[in-house]
């Protein structure tokens, strides 16, 4: 635990201190929902245009198409 | 001047806005194309318009937010009275830091809270992304030591990560998932900001008083500065921040800005809105989004929330780097995280305006960086430039001389130099005839000087952040993740050698400059001078302007009349830093040693 005293030698246990932090710093369980939210647009290729692109080049240069 | 009526609608603003800035720009690209087109264009000549033109709007776009600014002086919202019912959480997240003087600005912002009778409604929460063990030690020992002090148990909360999943944000985001319907709005701030009393609450009482108000941000003002270098950004942000500040919250309206600390956050909008995703594909621009600020101000727009920033709020502070290798530092990773932003411009229903904000953002890296491209391009271009025709008409004996464009070539180099220099004179003017350098910068005549200097100090450093900023942006384009590293605290000063280990590439640059410019366009060794001589003493620019500064030049108003709650954090650091260490400090073996 803490040192009572500013000037007390003893060096306090790490796992004590841990402990009353747990105990007495834990914030409350109050949850809430944060759904992660839409960023990057999915009506364009997923796999990205570059792999798009190319992926169609291959399609139509393919004989016979 | 005639101040701006306040009615005048945003976007009437903001189109006038960058309309002066676009003209600007084609006025500055037009006038090199006449001055180039004497020895014949060329492609160079063309690429270096075009180089011109977006360099200017951006130096244009950053003039207008002082001109706006100073046209619509502050003018002040009627504090409000009404009590608080609502709860609000004071989130201070660390990572690496000193837990003495983090904790004891809690400890100083509880106080404060405590005298205004508002213990029920204002609670702190201390969020540790830190790694190192013997850190964590120190943090949870000054906690137990922040509790004691301050009587704050079931009031001010610790809580320490497994994993740091998702850096700041994720760690702010996962203490809203865990504990966020606790409290209805969170105060966010760093670890070096410090806030009075006073100023908490009357964001809260702002925002409650909005129901459609998402988050308000206030505009933190740089404390503690010790270095010249700081000294300087300290002044600077001093006397220009407020009139570049007014312009920016007049031009972004509803649509405001969040600077990632000293803003309050609506939880509910802020839990609705602002959960980020990792995007896809490898650092840097794949991951975890980096300059998250931006991103969570553009989704609470996008919900439809109101995003403010009021720049008559006072009372908010932040610290800021000591010298250029530590700011360079942080620009590397703010270079990165806007960067990233290119791939989050497309995201579906954000309002142009956030838009917009992103392209500020990537443009803030991009832009001096072309200047770099122009000022190489203009040592070349003589190289690839076929020589005059003096004989252009076949049947005329008389030779045609090259016109004279070199007044127009003055005229534009002044017109750049007057978008750099004009907005920064202009605020300090107004700030000497309305008596603000008289009453907060220690006399009119001293707040001129330190405005000179501070131009001065600015104009031989640009260079180096310029290189810095140059190596940043190609690191990110060439893929290289920044990492997240520790924020580094402390008096900075850093001697030649150090200087010398971090910088000498720009010395060698600088001296490459140099020789290129003396082999290929002597005319232009002395035009460069500016630049290249700055980039080749760089060592001794960091190292100089890292050590402490002793003059009374550059004193700001935190100086001269510090806020109570500057006073109270000095007193208990002093108090604290008496006391006995923390465990596995290396202090606390060496005075068990020597007891």
């Amino acid at each position: 635990m803490m040192p009572d005293h500013p000037d007390m030698p003893e060096r306090p246990d790490p796992a004590d201190i841990a402990r009353a932090v747990e105990q007495r710093g834990a914030p409350p369980a109050a949850p809430l929902a944060m759904p992660a939210q839409r960023l990057e647009r999915t009506s364009g290729p997923a796999e990205g245009w570059g792999l798009w692109f190319r992926r169609r080049a291959a399609i139509l240069t393919r004989p016979g198409h | 001047m005639r101040p701006l009526p306040s009615e005048i609608p945003t976007g009437t603003v903001r189109a006038v806005a960058l309309s002066v800035s676009t003209a600007a720009a084609f006025g500055a690209g037009l006038l090199f194309l006449q001055v180039a087109r004497v020895d014949g264009l060329i492609w160079l000549d063309h690429l270096r318009a075009v180089l011109i033109l977006i360099a200017t709007f951006w130096l244009a776009w950053g003039a207008m937010l002082a001109v706006l600014g100073l046209l619509s002086p502050t003018r002040p919202r009627a504090p409000l009275t009404t009590p608080i019912t609502s709860r609000t959480v004071v989130i201070v997240p660390v990572f690496h830091e000193d837990p003495v003087t983090t904790f004891a600005r809690i400890a100083a912002m509880d106080a404060e809270v405590r005298a205004l009778g508002l213990v029920r409604n204002i609670h702190f929460a201390i969020l540790s992304d830190t790694r190192d063990a013997h850190i964590a030690r120190r943090e949870a020992f000054w906690f137990l030591r922040l509790l004691e002090e301050t009587g704050g148990e079931g009031r001010i909360f610790y809580r320490r990560r497994d994993a740091n999943r998702g850096r700041k944000a994720g760690n702010v985001g996962d203490f809203i998932r865990a504990s966020g319907a606790a409290w209805d709005h969170a105060l966010i701030l760093d670890a070096d900001s410090l806030m009075s009393g006073a100023t908490m609450a009357e964001m809260i009482r702002r925002i409650d008083a909005d129901p459609a108000l998402g988050l308000l941000q206030s505009p933190p003002t740089v404390i503690r500065a010790r270095s010249r270098f700081g000294r300087a950004m300290q002044f600077a942000a001093a006397m220009h921040g407020h009139a570049f500040g007014r312009g920016l919250a007049i031009l972004q309206g509803r649509t405001g800005p969040f600077w990632g600390h000293n803003a309050i956050v609506r939880i509910r909008a802020f839990a609705e809105s602002c959960g980020l995703p990792e995007l896809s594909g490898p650092p840097p621009f794949g991951g975890h989004v980096l300059s998250h600020d931006y991103v969570e101000a553009a989704l609470l727009a996008r919900a439809g929330w109101t995003v403010r920033l009021d720049t008559d709020l006072d009372g908010s502070f932040e610290e800021g780097p000591e010298n250029i290798v530590l700011y360079a530092r942080r620009d590397r990773r703010w270079c990165q995280g806007n960067l990233q932003h290119v791939r989050i411009l497309t995201a579906p229903g954000l309002k142009p305006w956030s838009r917009f904000v992103f392209v500020q953002g990537i443009l803030s890296y991009v832009a001096p960086v072309l200047w770099v491209v122009f000022l190489v391009a203009s040592i070349l271009a003589p190289a690839f430039a076929a020589p005059f025709d003096y004989f252009q008409q076949s049947n005329w004996p008389f030779p045609t001389l090259p016109t004279d464009e070199a007044g127009k070539a003055m005229g534009l180099a002044l017109g750049v130099f007057g978008l750099l220099v004009l907005p920064k004179l202009a605020v300090a003017t107004d700030a000497a005839l309305r008596g603000r350098a008289r009453r907060g910068f220690g006399g009119t005549l001293r707040a001129i000087a330190s405005t000179l200097g501070e131009l001065v100090l600015s104009s031989i450093t640009a260079p180096v952040f310029l290189m810095f900023q140059a190596r940043a942006l190609c690191q990110v384009l060439l893929g290289r993740d920044g990492g997240w590293p520790a924020q580094s605290r402390g008096d900075g000063q850093l001697p030649l050698s150090d200087a010398w280990e971090t910088s000498f590439w720009i010395v060698i640059a600088g001296l490459l400059m140099m020789a290129l410019t003396l082999f290929v366009a002597p005319d232009l060794l002395l035009w460069l001078m500016p630049v290249t001589l700055p980039m080749i003493a760089a060592p001794v620019i960091i190292s100089w302007t890292s050590r402490p500064a002793r003059s009374a030049l550059f004193t700001t108003p935190s100086d001269l009349t510090p806020t109570p709650v500057i006073l109270r954090h000095d007193a208990i650091v002093a108090r604290w830093q008496g006391l006995p260490p923390a465990p596995d400090d290396p202090q606390h073996a060496e005075r068990v040693t020597h007891a």
